[in-house]
């Protein structure tokens, strides 16, 4: 054949070659693309871990700042319920208060009016023994205006 | 100048010195040999011939694909037993190298063929190296016996037009391959579109290749030229064409691999249904 071209030499070209071949896909290409490829898939797990966890933590932040958000208002909430409960409170120890003294002053007012009763009745049954006294005295002495007076100066002194 | 520097110098003037006598010496027979002859034993070795483990008589360019594929089989297997196994999630510098060598193919497999590129990527990893190596093994020099009786320095294996009509139409191949598993029938008559593409890759190759071993065969031939110039010659076109070749031949293959793989009836449905819209809206 013209330029030596030899179809006997070029098929055993093409058998080294597919040799060849197999050697480099069994020996060489596959392993290394395989630990290439692991090597990969590791570390896209260990980024989609890292996201995954990022994410789950932001995530939690979201329900927690949801959380403490209903948390502030549950605490004003608590804070007004408070607030309103020691306003109750102190109008009721207020109005306990006004009541107690209300009782005390009018206690006070009737053991007044009571003492004050009881010194008029005592000053009222005094007046009556004297003028009673004075009374059987004139009877016994004579002039019975003159012994009054006299009884009267003399209780007055006395007194 | 001191006493070392002097030494130095001398040594250096001695050592060229005997090189050009050894040069002188060794370039003598060439002048027998007429550069034309020369010139046609490069392109066509029909009058060297080497022994194919004494079965048949075949040019030096076939012992030199089977001495590539023979130090690749002991490369691959030292690697796969001693070195895989230890491969970290760093990587040292050896495993970055031989990483860095599968994902260039890998890359050019995915990029060329998105759709189908297992197959490929292992192909054109194959072709790359066999290429690469094949090239630099040329610049070894190593020596075979002829069945003339004289000895050949072992060329590259793609400098011998057998070498790179197979690499091309195994090339052809793929590529069909690639059309058939993507489009069925369809594929292979995407890749037959493409008839002259065996023959392209093959001469490519081998004009390519066989350019470098000339352009080193005439600079070894004449006296005056055939010191110091043959170093940056035979090492630059040798590495340049390893380089360059390696990298078209896998890039020309990905291509049409890519090409004739992909599936096209999607592509016609949606040509067609934009077809519609725009018959559609004309109507309208």
């Amino acid at each position: 054949m013209p330029l030596n071209i030899n179809v006997q030499q070029i098929l055993l070209h093409m058998f080294n070659f597919v040799l060849l071949f197999g050697i480099s896909y069994f020996l060489l290409y596959t392993p290394i693309k395989k630990f290439m490829d692991d090597r990969k898939k590791y570390y896209e797990d260990i980024d989609k871990e890292a996201k995954d966890n990022l994410k789950s933590a932001e995530d939690a932040k979201v329900l927690y700042e949801n959380k403490l958000s209903l948390l502030d208002d549950e605490i004003a909430k608590k804070q007004n319920e408070a607030v309103t409960e020691a306003m109750n409170k102190r109008d009721e120890i207020i109005k306990h208060a006004k009541e107690e003294a209300a009782d005390i002053i009018e206690s006070a007012r009737k053991t007044g009016e009571f003492e004050r009763e009881r010194n008029v009745l005592a000053a009222k049954q005094e007046i009556e023994a004297y003028v009673s006294k004075a009374a059987e005295e004139i009877v016994q002495k004579g002039d019975p205006y003159e012994s009054f007076a006299n009884a009267v100066k003399k209780e007055a002194t006395n007194d | 100048m001191s006493k070392k520097r002097k030494l130095v110098s001398g040594i250096i003037f001695g050592v060229i010195l005997i090189g050009l006598l050894v040069g002188i010496v060794l370039t003598h027979s060439h002048e027998e040999e007429p550069i034309r002859e020369v010139m046609k034993d490069a392109v066509l070795h029909e009058h060297i011939k080497v022994s194919f483990f004494g079965l048949l008589d075949v040019n030096p360019g076939l012992i030199s694909a089977y001495a590539v594929t023979a130090v690749f089989l002991i490369f691959a297997l030292i690697v796969r037993i001693f070195f895989v196994p230890r491969f970290t999630m760093i990587p040292g510098k050896f495993q970055l190298l031989l990483e860095k060598a599968v994902g260039i193919f890998d890359d050019l497999a995915n990029a060329n063929s998105p759709h189908r590129n297992k197959f490929l990527g292992v192909y054109i990893f194959t072709a790359g190296a066999y290429i690469f190596i094949g090239t630099i093994f040329e610049l070894f020099g190593i020596q075979v016996p002829t069945t003339s009786g004289g000895v050949a320095a072992l060329p590259a294996p793609l400098a011998d037009i057998n070498g790179a009509i197979a690499m091309g139409v195994m090339s052809y191949a793929v590529i069909m391959s690639g059309g058939i598993a993507g489009n069925k029938f369809k594929g292979v008559l995407l890749t037959l579109k493409d008839f002259s593409l065996p023959l392209s890759m093959s001469f490519r190759l081998f004009g390519a290749l066989l350019s470098g071993a000339l352009v080193t065969e005439l600079v070894y031939y004449y006296m005056a030229i055939s010191f110091v110039v043959p170093v940056l010659v035979g090492v630059m076109f040798t590495l340049l064409h390893a380089l360059i070749q390696a990298y078209v031949l896998t890039m020309l293959t990905s291509l049409f691999y890519g090409e004739v793989s992909e599936v096209h009836h999607k592509e016609k449905k949606e040509k067609e249904s934009n077809n519609e819209e725009i018959t559609a809206d004309f109507e309208a």
